[in-house]
C-alpha cells in the first residue's frame, strides 16, 4: 500500500522546485518589515498599512512594566540622595544642584501655579465630523509649543510629562506622546506664571482662536492656583550621545 | 514529497535570518513584489508536477523571468509615479489562487482514489478467505 502523496512517478521536479523554494523563503525574509527597517520602509506603504504598522510598533505592556520599574528606581535614588545629604555640608550642596538638574530634566515631580488646557473633539458637529472637528497630533504639538513660548516650565499631556526629547505624533485615531497612546479629550497641564500663560495662550490669532473657530467647546483654558505635574517615566539612558572628555 | 519544497522554503528563510541580510529600503519593497511572483512560479511548478508535465527548463526560466519582471515593474512604477506593483500583486494573487485550487483538486483526487482502492483490496481479501472457508 503506497502513500497517495508520493505517487508521482516522474520526480525530477523535486530538486528544482525545492531549490527555488529556498530562494523564495530567503527573498521573503529579506523583504519582511521588521523593527530595524520599519522607519525606512514606512514611506513605501499605503496609508492604511502605515496606520497598522505604527499601531503594531507600540508595545504597551512592556512600556507599563518599564514605567513601574523606573518609578521604583527614581524613588530609591531620591532616598539615597537624601541619606547622602545628611552626611555633611558638601554633599548637601551637591544634592541641591542635583535636584535642580533633575527638575530641569523633567525626571522629578513638580508643583506650582499654571494653566489647564482641555482639548476635545467637536461632539456637536452634525453628521460626519470633518477634519476641523477632530483634535490632531499637530494641534497638541502647537498648544504645547505656545505654552513653552509663554514661559511654561513643565508640561504634561494627559499625565505624560514632556521632556527635551519628547515626541508627539499621530497613530490612527489616537495620538502617541513618547510612544504612549493617548485618546481625546486631552488635558494639558502647564506650570509657569499664571497670567502670562493665560494671556499668551488666548491672544487673538493664536492656536486657541484657530481651534475655537470650528467650535468653542473644543478648546478651553483655565487658571490653576496649584497643579502637580508628574515626572517623566520613560527611558533616560543615552545610547549614542556622550559628554566630550574636555568638558568633563 | 510535497514536504521537501516546504522544508526548503523554511531553510531559505532561516538562512536569511542567520546571515542577517539587509538590503536598501526601496529594494526590499521591490523584492517583496518579486517574492509574490516567485511564490506563484513555485506553486505553478508543483501543479505541473502533479499534472506530470513538469519541465525543468521551463520552470527555472519561468521563475527568474517572473521575479525579474515583477521587480522591474515595481521599480518602473516608482520611477514614473504609478503604483504598478498593484498590477503585479493583482495578477500574481489571482494566479496563486488558481494554482492552489488546482493543486488542491489533484491532491483530493489522489486521496479519494487511494481510499477506494484500499477498500476494494480489502473486499477482495475477505472474498478470498470466505471462499477458502466454504471449500
Amino acid at each position: 500500500m503506497t502513500n497517495p502523496f508520493s505517487r508521482i512517478h516522474n520526480e525530477k521536479w523535486v530538486i528544482p522546485v525545492s531549490g527555488l523554494s529556498a530562494l523564495l523563503g530567503f527573498m521573503l525574509v529579506v523583504s519582511w518589515i521588521n523593527d530595524t527597517n520599519r522607519l525606512g520602509r514606512y514611506k513605501y506603504l499605503t496609508g492604511e498599512q502605515q496606520q497598522r504598522e505604527s499601531i503594531n510598533a507600540v508595545d504597551y505592556a512592556s512600556y507599563v512594566s518599564m514605567k513601574e520599574e523606573v518609578e521604583r528606581l527614581q524613588k530609591r535614588a531620591t532616598s539615597l540622595e537624601k541619606a547622602l545629604s545628611e552626611n555633611g555640608k558638601g554633599s548637601e550642596t551637591l544634592n541641591e544642584q542635583l535636584q535642580s538638574a533633575k527638575a530641569f530634566a523633567a525626571i522629578t515631580e513638580l508643583e506650582g501655579g499654571g494653566v489647564k488646557v482641555t482639548l476635545k473633539d467637536n461632539a456637536g458637529a452634525g453628521g460626519m465630523p470633518g477634519e476641523q472637528d477632530l483634535i490632531h497630533d499637530i494641534d497638541i504639538l502647537r498648544v504645547t509649543n505656545e505654552l513653552f513660548a509663554s514661559g511654561a516650565e513643565a508640561i504634561a499631556v494627559n499625565g505624560q510629562r514632556l521632556m527635551s526629547a519628547s515626541s508627539i505624533r499621530c497613530a490612527g485615531p489616537t495620538v502617541l506622546v513618547d510612544g504612549v497612546r493617548l485618546a481625546a479629550p486631552y488635558t494639558i497641564l502647564a506650570i509657569g506664571d499664571v497670567e502670562t500663560l493665560y494671556n499668551g495662550f488666548t491672544i487673538s490669532g493664536g492656536i486657541m482662536t484657530e481651534i475655537a473657530t470650528a467650535s468653542p467647546t473644543m478648546i478651553q483654558i483655565q487658571r490653576e492656583k496649584s497643579i502637580r505635574i508628574p515626572a517623566y517615566l520613560g527611558a533616560t539612558a543615552l545610547k549614542h550621545a556622550s559628554v566630550p572628555k574636555a568638558t568633563k | 514529497m510535497i514536504l521537501v519544497p516546504i522544508i526548503a522554503l523554511l531553510l531559505g528563510a532561516v538562512l536569511a535570518l542567520v546571515l542577517k541580510v539587509r538590503v536598501g529600503d526601496s529594494t526590499a519593497q521591490y523584492l517583496a513584489v518579486a517574492s509574490l511572483a516567485g511564490l506563484d512560479t513555485v506553486l505553478g511548478g508543483l501543479r505541473s508536477a502533479y499534472e506530470s508535465k513538469f519541465q525543468t527548463d521551463v520552470f527555472l526560466s519561468g521563475f527568474f523571468a517572473n521575479v525579474l519582471i515583477a521587480f522591474f515593474i515595481a521599480w518602473l512604477g516608482d520611477k514614473i509615479g504609478i503604483n504598478l506593483y498593484m498590477v503585479v500583486a493583482l495578477v500574481m494573487g489571482m494566479r496563486i489562487f488558481t494554482n492552489l485550487s488546482l493543486l488542491r483538486r489533484y491532491l483530493l483526487v489522489r486521496a479519494t482514489d487511494w481510499l477506494t482502492r484500499r477498500k476494494k483490496e480489502r473486499e477482495k481479501l475477505i472474498e478470498q478467505t470466505m471462499e477458502g472457508v466454504t471449500e
